[in-house]
Parts: C-alpha cells; structure tokens; sequence
C-alpha cells in the first residue's frame, strides 16, 4: 500500500545520510586553504565563500533527517507524562497550529527568494562572484524536506489515532 | 550682444506650481530603517543624523527608527529587505551591491575616480542623481545620495612599499574592483570580512590591509600592529553612501514629508562630509604619532592608474551600465578638467607653507 | 494594542507554547510569525520575506561554520576514547586521596573540556566510565552524580565551545570575536574546575565515607609508570588542545580554521589508536548533521524571534524598564542575570542565548559593561543551566547512561552544591573581572 509519510520517511533518511557527509569536504576546503595560505603564500579567491555555502547546505538538509529522528530539542516533559491517546491528540494538534503553518509560510518564503535570485542572475559581490541562485534553491529544498518529514508526522499520528480508535 | 543670465536654478521651474498648492500634512510615519552598519562604526551616525534631520523638519511626522545590521536583517541582507519592503528605508555603501549590478560600484568609490566634490557636482548637477535612480529604480527603489565621508586611508602595512615591485607578491586585504586590479599586479588578494583584518594583520596573516577613512579606521587600532601606512588612499578618492527607499513607502507620503526627505538627504551630504573631513584630519595626526607615512612614488601611481584604466575598460565592454555611468562620469572629469587645471594651485595651505612655495593640492 | 501589551504577551505566548513539547525551533518561529503578523497588520509577505533574508544571512554567516567542525571533532574524539586513558592513569595518581576519584574525573573533564566544544559527551563518557567505578568504591551517589554532570559542563564554556562560537556569531562584533571571548573564557573555566576540585577535596576530607581514597593494592602501578602513563595519556589530547587553542590565540587561525585543524587531529588520534573505520566516520558524520541541524535550527527560531521582538519595539520596552529604575547598574546587571538564570531552569541554553542576548546586549552597552565581561557572566550562567531543574540536560544524559542505581533524586541533590559554586563564581567576576579580561588582552591586545 502506498503511504505517503512512509515515502517520505525513506526518501529523508537517505537524503540525510548522504547529505551529512557533507562535513568532510567542508573540513577539506578549510584545510586546503590554510594549506595554501601558509604553504604556499597563495590564499585562494574562492575557499571562504564555498567554505560558508558547504556549511550552509550541511545543516539546511540536515534538518528534516533531524527532525525524523526527533533530534530537535523540545521540552516534552509534561507531553511525556500523558497517556498514549492524548499525547498523540497534543502532537498533532501543535504540528496543525505550530508546525505546518510556521514552516510551510517559510518554506515557501524561501521559494520565492530563490525564484527572485533567478530572476536577477543573482552573484555574490566578490572576486570570485559566484552565483547565488543554486545556493538559496538547494536551501529552499532543505526547508521543503524539513516541512515534507512534519507532514510526514502528522499523517503516521493520524493512522495511529484511527488505528487506536 | 547682451547676454542672458548665466544658469538657473532647474528644481525652481518644476516645482512652481507645488509651492503654490502644498499644505503641511498631518498623517505620521514610522519607518524602519537597516544598513550593513554595526553601531559603532561612523557610518552608523550619517543614518542616524539624516533620521533626527527628517524627524525634526517633520516635527515627529515622519519617525525612523534605526535597525543595525543583524538586528533585523544581516549586514549584506539590507538592499533585499527594502527592496522587498520588509523595511522601509536603507543606508548603504553602494558597491556592497555588486553582485547585483557592477554599475553599482560606480555611485560608492572608484579607483582613481571622483572625490566628494566630484561626486557632489556629478550626482547633482551632472545626471548621477538620476542614473542613480533608474539603478535603484529597477528593484523597487527610490535612492537619494546619502554622505560622503572622504577620501580613505591607503594601506596599513608591515611592509615598507613605495615602488612597483614592492607590491608583487604582498599578502593584501582589499575588496571590490581595487581587489581585482591589485591581483593583476602581482599582489595576493583577499577579501578577509572586515572583522578578521585585525587578527589577520597583526599575526602576519596579511602584510597589508585598507578599511576606510582615518576617522573610522582609527577606532580599529591598525596603527598599534602596523609600521606603515601607504599613501594616497587611490582606490577610493572618496567614499559615497546613499539612501535607498522602498517605493511602495516613499509613495505613500505625502508631498511635504517627500521634500523633507529629500532636504534632509542633501543636509546629511553635507555635514557627513564636513563633520568627517574634519574627524579624518585630526585621526591622521594621531596615526602619524604612531606609524610611518610613505608616498607611492609617481610612476608606481602612474601604473596603477593605468591598471585601473584598462580594469574599468574592460568593466565597460562587458557590462553596459556600467559604460553608461562610467562614461559619464569621465565626461564630467574631462569638462571639469580647464577649471580644475585654472584653480589649481592656490590650495589653502597656512601662509607660512604656501609662502615657501607648497601651493599644489 | 500598545507595544507593551504586546511585548508581554509574546512572553506569555512564547512560555506556554514551549510547555507542549514540539521543537523548540519551530515553537520560537511560530510565535514569531504570530505576533510578527499582528504587528504589522498581517502583511505575510512581507514578514515572512523578512524571515527567508534572515534565513540566508544565517546560511552565510562565516563564523558558525566552526559549529559543526567542533561538533564533527567531538564525535570523533568521543570514539577514539581519550578520555578512558587518561582516566585509567590519574585512578592510579590520585586514587589514593579522599576523594580522589572523584577529583580524577573533574581533572579529566576539564582536559577533555579543552578538547571538545559540547556538553554531552563528556558526560556520557564520564557517566558510563566513572559512575560504575565511583560507585563501586564507596562513593556516596549524589556526590559522584554532581561530580560528573557538574565538570562535564565545563565543554561548553572552556574553549573550544561551541556555545562561544553562536555567541560570537549572534553579535558579530569585535570585542565579542570568538577568539576573544575563546581567551576570555579560559581562566574562568579553569577556575570552576579548581572550585570543584577544592569543594570535593574539603568535603572529602572532612566526610571520608562519602568519598574513600582506593585502597593500596588497588593501586599497583609504581611512580615510575604513574608518571609514564600519565605523559602518554596526557599527549595527544594537549597535542589536539595545542592545534586547536594554539593556532587560535597564536593568531595563526581563525577559530573556523582551527576547528577543521582540530578535526584532522582528531582523526590523526583515532587513527593512531586503531580506532577509525569507515563505520566510525559515518556515525560521526551523521550525528555530527544531526546536532549542527539542531543548534541552526534554534539559531534561526530564534532568530526570527528576536527580529520580531526588536522590530516592534519590545527591546524598548524591556530597555525602558530596566534603565528607567533609579539604581545602581549593578542591580540591573543582577536582575538580567536573574532572568538568564530562571529561564535557566526550563530552556535550552542555545534558545536563551539567540532570544535574550539581542535584548539584553544594549541595555548592557547602555550601563557601559565591558562586553567581553558580560557576555562571559551570560555564558556561565548558561553552563549553569545544564545543570540546573527542573531540565538540565546534562542531568539527563547522566541519568540516560548512568548506573540504575542513581535515581534522579540523587542527581537533583548532587548537583545543588555545584549551583552553590557557580554562583560564587559569577559573583567573584564582579569582583575580579579582570579574570575575564586579563588573557584577551595578553593575546589579542585590547
Ligand atoms: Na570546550
Ligand atoms: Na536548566
């Protein structure tokens, strides 16, 4: 049976997992450029900027994977003393009036920055002048995925409501 | 042949019809404005002057509430936010939007290019003004010219540099179009932001680095780690700002508060200028107790003049707006240029130099 | 409504929102979407367009790039064991004082503090290595429970610490650099570290029972190998601390740049004690995306909250409050630390940090504070706050990993003495603050 939360259930763990290794190649700019700063009196025009989009990219897919694996601090204390019904009854009920409102405007916020960077053939004010558009789309994806995996929650609280009833 | 009276005032014509109808309003404002500025850098105060102005010509009509950078949005975030109308009014550095038009650089500093008179005279009077606008006009924007704080500082430096060759291979921070036409000679270039230099300059990261006016380098201290300081400042002959509004904002005024803001802005113009001038010659005495001043000598600023020639030429081929603001801006320098040679060499030394015969610039 | 009015109400809505447990990052944006729509007159456009800028700028911000490199270096170091050397050698060195184990395991925190920039896994480490060992020398359990969440604290706030590093990046000021507040911190962190160490020494010694020396024939190993084993265990975290510190406060590196340093040594390590696989890369890999995804996740809640609460004047309001009492500069100082203090109690540090320093960093300019000082005074009073109830969460790691026998009323009662400290401390750096500022002039000159 297709289910919806379970597709992006599995598309998030993946993209997660391939996404967090992102670290390695962020330490190996940083590196590279002390490397070549004192190694070779040759700091390069482009190890700051691609240094800073890295991280960026890092964290920004990270945050659904997060978010699958209940990473994201909360208090839950008071949440974690309720029964199993209306504990489930609480979470949907803030993922409606918290979650997908707040996330979902952002997201799709973020979308029309990224659209507006096309638009403009947006670059960076540097010597190096990369472009800006892929960077603010890949970080409008991350916040889609991170708005898909709340989604995701929802309707795996729904099913198990309906499931309990 | 009697002859006509030798120009007129051009807003006199326009406006005649506006100062037998205008009436002072009675609806307020409150706007925010951001800017790359942290509180304690000099800019910060042209912003805040230019909002006192308007708030007192308004008597509190028109209320500005000032967000440094960071506070509402980043330092390099301000020019979306207005644009967007997510804040109403922007102060700004122009060239930090090069990334967005590289004609951009052209209405903040340009190596070799106009200092604050010339700024003054080309926004004003010789068509800036409105290239400016038609700029600023293509993302939502109503910009006005917003201080002009001088000519800055040449480089701090470790390294003693006065000819060409000094220059090959030294580790300098600078950014802009002055990075790429350093670059180009040989120097090692890189755009550290602007709260590394310190570090970088004192642990020999870099040999050398520019920030900006004396008035507001002082503050930063360079002169504690640096022997030299490399001198003229030809990458910025002066340093210009401006005032970018959200249209949707400024149309919303009503005319009295519009001429308010338009009074006050050239009010900032002038005071920014005068107020810094006079800052930036006392910080140099204060430096000069601690470093060294060393000229580039003539040949060494003959080439890199001609680097930014050939530099901003090749600007030109590839961007037209920036052939269009730039051509301009080299017509006024060359239809200034008989005056500027028959006025020249009465500079106001005291009596005493210029008697010894010290009269140029 | 009056921006007052507003101002309270956001509190309010803020504190009771966080009670339903949904991440505390989405709670700060969703209430920062609330009122940033009441405020300006439900123009969503326009707000949220202010929230994606602000997004970006974080996505941009150079100095937060250190954040997931330190985390990176932690992980690894965390499976490359350090920590159980090094504790194995001063078992064996100080074992035989009362109380000793107990101030081995403070000693080894505070090395493995100057290694990493988090809390957890330092705790863990110490919980699942040291809570047994005290545990089954006799140590009385509350003690030994204050003992190891108290000192694993210390990764936070002696540098390198990746609390200093958000601090650095919310202010993006020059006397608020990460190398400066990095040099900054170092002497008061070490200076808790000897309190605790001179508390558990007094206590001990006056109480054996609840902390015994280990019995001799416990302790076999001769001077010569005490002191062998100490050096070989001692190395490679100072080796690490050398690159990471070194290239810091030697102006060699930007703290980012010795994170990554720090990152390859870290390796180095791991795989000079056969401990680094590709197994090991990818758990430190995922976790590290995991945690860094966390922390940016209330950097931008918090964000948006702190926006929304100066773009409608709320910093006004709490400014206005505060610097209209007619008092000393101290008492307002007392009463802004009070609230960190409180909110304390219920929060996670990185959220206070983003929501409280934007508003309370001006009143303190305001009242002419060093801001090298009172941002320290903020950042201990939030190392604090792992440790204070009713949700420290470096209780609750210690609680996840320690032995059944710790129940969390031996921990709630271990730690009250280590508060006590904390706030000696604080109220020492009003004394003395050139504890504070004394190594960043000595390094950076200011
Ligand atoms: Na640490
Ligand atoms: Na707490």
């Amino acid at each position: 049976m297709f289910k919806l939360e379970d597709r992006i259930d599995g598309f998030n763990e993946k993209f997660g997992f391939y996404a967090s290794y992102l670290v390695l190649p962020l330490i190996g700019v940083v590196v590279w450029e002390v490397i070549m700063r004192y190694g070779f009196n040759a700091p390069t025009s482009w190890a700051f900027e691609l240094t800073v989009f890295l991280y960026g990219l890092h964290y920004s897919f990270a945050l659904a994977f997060a978010h699958k694996h209940n990473t994201h601090v909360a208090i839950d204390v008071f949440e974690s003393r309720l029964a199993e019904r209306p504990r489930t009854i609480l979470r949907i009920t803030t993922n409606l009036v918290l979650f997908l409102p707040a996330i979902g405007m952002l997201t799709w916020h973020i979308g029309v920055m990224a659209v507006n960077s096309w638009q403009q053939w947006e670059h960076a004010s540097s010597s190096w002048a990369p472009a800006i558009y892929p960077y603010k789309t890949l970080m409008a994806i991350g916040f889609l995925l991170f708005f898909l995996q709340g989604l995701a929650k929802l309707l795996k609280d729904i099913r198990s409501l309906k499931k309990s009833d | 042949a009697k002859r006509e009276k030798f120009g007129a005032d051009d807003r006199r014509a326009e406006i005649k019809k506006e100062l037998r109808t205008i009436k002072p309003s009675t609806e307020t404002f409150r706007w925010k404005m951001v800017m790359p500025w942290s509180k304690g850098l000099l800019f910060y105060d042209v912003a805040q002057h230019f909002a006192d102005s308007v708030k007192l010509a308004s008597g509190g009509r028109l209320d500005i509430k000032l967000f440094s950078a960071g506070e509402l949005v980043g330092a390099m975030e301000s020019f979306d936010a207005v644009s967007k109308g997510q804040a109403d009014i922007g102060h700004d550095w122009p060239g930090y939007w090069k990334g967005k038009n590289e004609a951009f650089v052209a209405f903040a500093s340009v190596p070799f290019g106009l200092d604050a008179e010339g700024y003054n005279i080309w926004l004003y009077e010789r068509g800036g003004l409105e290239m400016m606008q038609e700029l600023y006009g293509r993302y939502n924007l109503f910009a006005l010219p917003g201080g002009n704080v001088g000519q800055e500082l040449g480089l701090f430096s470790n390294k003693k540099a006065s000819k060409m060759s000094d220059f090959k291979g030294m580790r300098i921070r600078t950014p802009g179009w002055y990075m790429d036409i350093m670059t180009s000679l040989g120097a090692s270039v890189s755009p550290l932001p602007g709260g590394e230099v310190y570090l970088a300059l004192e642990r020999g990261v870099i040999d050398a680095a520019e920030f900006s006016t004396p008035a507001i380098d002082y503050p930063m201290g360079f002169d504690d780690i640096t022997k030299y300081v490399i001198q003229p400042g030809v990458h910025q002959p002066s340093c210009q700002s401006a005032f970018f509004i959200n249209k949707d904002s400024y149309n919303k005024l009503p005319a009295d508060l519009k001429w308010i803001i338009d009074i006050a802005a050239k009010e900032t113009q002038l005071w920014s200028n005068t107020w810094q001038e006079n800052l930036n010659a006392q910080a140099v005495k204060l430096f000069k107790e601690k470093v060294e001043f060393v000229r580039m000598d003539e040949a060494t600023i003959n080439e890199f003049a001609k680097a930014s020639h050939t530099y901003i030429e090749g600007l030109k081929a590839k961007y037209p707006d920036v052939k269009k603001v730039m051509d301009s801006q080299d017509l006024f320098k060359a239809d200034f240029a008989d005056w500027r040679e028959e006025r020249g060499g009465i500079a106001p030394w005291p009596y005493e130099d210029f008697i010894k015969g010290k009269h140029k610039q | 409504m009056t921006v007052e009015v507003l101002t309270i109400l956001m509190f309010v809505t803020l504190m009771a929102s966080i009670a339903l447990g949904h991440p505390l990052a989405v709670t700060l944006a969703a209430v920062a979407t609330l009122f940033g729509l009441i405020d300006n007159g439900f123009d969503i456009s326009g707000l949220l367009g202010l929230f994606a800028n602000n997004a970006w700028g974080i996505f941009l911000n150079y100095t937060l790039v250190a954040i997931p490199l330190f985390i990176f270096m932690a992980q690894i170091l965390d499976r490359s064991k350090v920590s159980e050397g090094l504790f194995d050698a001063l078992y064996q060195v100080l074992g035989g004082l009362r109380g000793g184990l107990g101030m081995a395991v403070i000693v080894v925190s505070t090395v493995f503090a100057a290694t990493t920039g988090i809390v957890g896994a330092s705790v863990v480490a110490m919980g699942l290595m040291a809570g047994p060992a005290l545990l089954r020398r006799g140590y009385d359990k509350a003690l030994s429970a204050g003992i190891i969440c108290s000192s694993g604290t210390l990764g936070i706030l002696i540098p390198p610490s990746i609390m200093l590093v958000v601090y650095g990046g919310l202010t993006g000021q020059k006397e608020t650099s990460v190398g400066n507040l990095f040099a900054a911190a170092i002497l008061p962190g070490l200076l808790l570290s000897s309190m605790y160490l001179l508390y558990v020494g007094i206590r001990c010694y006056i109480s054996p029972k609840i902390g015994p020396p280990i019995p001799a024939e416990d302790r076999t190993a001769t001077v010569a190998q005490k002191i062998s084993m100490t050096m070989k265990n001692f190395v490679p975290p100072f080796g690490l601390i050398l690159t990471v510190m070194g290239t810091i406060l030697a102006g060699i590196a930007t703290p980012t740049e010795a994170a990554a340093l720090g990152c390859v040594g870290a390796l180095f390590l791991a795989l000079t004690s056969k401990k680094l696989n590709w197994s090991v890369v990818t758990e430190s890999c995922i976790s590290t995306a995991r945690t860094t995804a966390m922390i940016m996740a209330l950097f931008v809640g918090g964000k948006f909250f702190s926006v929304v609460f100066l773009s409608m004047g709320g910093g006004d309001v709490v400014a206005d409050v505060l610097l209209g009492m007619d008092v000393s500069p101290y008492v307002v100082f007392i009463i802004m630390m009070a609230v960190v203090f409180f909110m304390g109690m219920f929060i996670d540090w990185a959220a206070i940090l983003l929501v409280v320093v934007p508003i309370f960093t001006p009143i303190a300019m305001d009242l002419d504070f060093n801001p090298l000082w009172f941002a320290m005074m903020v950042c201990i009073n939030l190392q604090t706050s792992f440790l204070t109830p009713p949700f420290g969460y470096s209780l609750f790691y210690f609680k996840g990993v320690a032995p059944p026998e710790y129940s969390m009323g031996d921990v709630y009662r271990g730690i009250i003495p280590f508060v006590m400290i904390q706030l000696i401390a604080l109220a020492s750096l009003i004394m003395f603050p050139q504890i504070i500022t004394y190594l960043p002039g000595v390094f950076f000159g200011n």
